[in-house]
């Protein structure tokens, strides 16, 4: 194994305060993707198990710089979930995951910002912050 | 639109117990190196690297861990996996002391997990992200 750094770069910052939305009803996905984020952005990062809690934290007033949804869930699905954030926080970066890539064209069709592609690494995770939430 | 993650056809919805092992693995010795390197903690990084130690800590008892190069056997090496989850607890506590010899442990630790469970795999240390304060 190599460790190796990231080429030289002139240092940036995370969002202040960056919100970051973690959204699936796998239990070991869900807690292994929040504990992997709350570690790299160095902040709290908030989850439900389903989308209906999620849209329900945004519709009373929650918000959302980023949303890492799984689609398959029960209640309210990711693209449902998609839709409403659209709709009620047009600057959110939303990101749809799933380890079924017939969901990948749909998710590019939803407009949404990122497909994660179940199962995904951890540097996938650090590429996903480097992307959205390094400015 | 961005694309992330594992290429089409290795695609899968359920979480292997293995894989995630591994990846919450390959975390841990992130946040081990970047501690020793002396990038900025806190407290959502401290309850972080707590959690991933005893996630892992447990799941050595409770998952049958195959490897890509099981050389040295499992046995040990979830030995080592236990005694990495120690050390990180110890050195994100920042209430023991590290000195030359236990900084030389751990990162020959290290290396032996690393040759069972990553072998191909480079680890990447975000510089950006891992300023983060």
């Amino acid at each position: 194994m190599i460790f190796s750094w990231q080429p030289d770069q002139e240092r940036q910052t995370i969002i202040k305060e960056v919100k970051i939305l973690v959204v699936d009803d796998d239990i070991a996905i869900k807690n292994f993707t929040v504990n992997a984020l709350t570690y790299c952005v160095n902040r709290e990062v908030i989850s439900f198990g389903d989308g209906l809690s999620a849209w329900r934290y945004i519709e009373n007033g929650g918000q959302a710089d980023m949303i890492i949804s799984d689609v398959d869930m029960p209640k309210m699905n990711g693209f449902e979930l998609l839709e409403k954030v659209r709709k009620n926080q047009a600057n959110t970066v939303f990101i749809l995951m799933s380890g079924h890539a017939e969901n990948e064209g749909r998710a590019m069709a939803s407009n949404a910002d990122a497909f994660l592609a179940k199962p995904f690494a951890i540097n996938d995770l650090f590429n996903i912050v480097q992307t959205y939430i390094v400015s | 639109m961005k694309r992330f993650g594992s290429d089409k056809g290795q695609m899968a919805p359920a979480a292997d117990p293995n894989v995630l092992f591994r990846q919450r693995l390959y975390l841990l010795v992130i946040m081990v190196k970047a501690r020793l390197k002396g990038y900025p903690v806190g407290n959502h990084r401290q309850s972080a690297v707590l959690e991933n130690a005893a996630h892992l800590h447990q799941a050595c008892n409770r998952i049958d861990i195959t490897l890509p190069n099981a050389k040295a056997g499992v046995h040990l090496f979830k030995e080592r996996v236990k005694l990495l989850c120690i050390m990180a607890t110890a050195l994100i506590s920042d209430e023991y002391p590290l000195g030359v010899y236990r900084r030389d442990a751990i990162l020959e630790n290290i290396d032996s997990i690393a040759v069972a469970a990553f072998p191909e795999q480079e680890l990447l240390l975000f510089h950006d992200i891992l300023m983060a304060a």
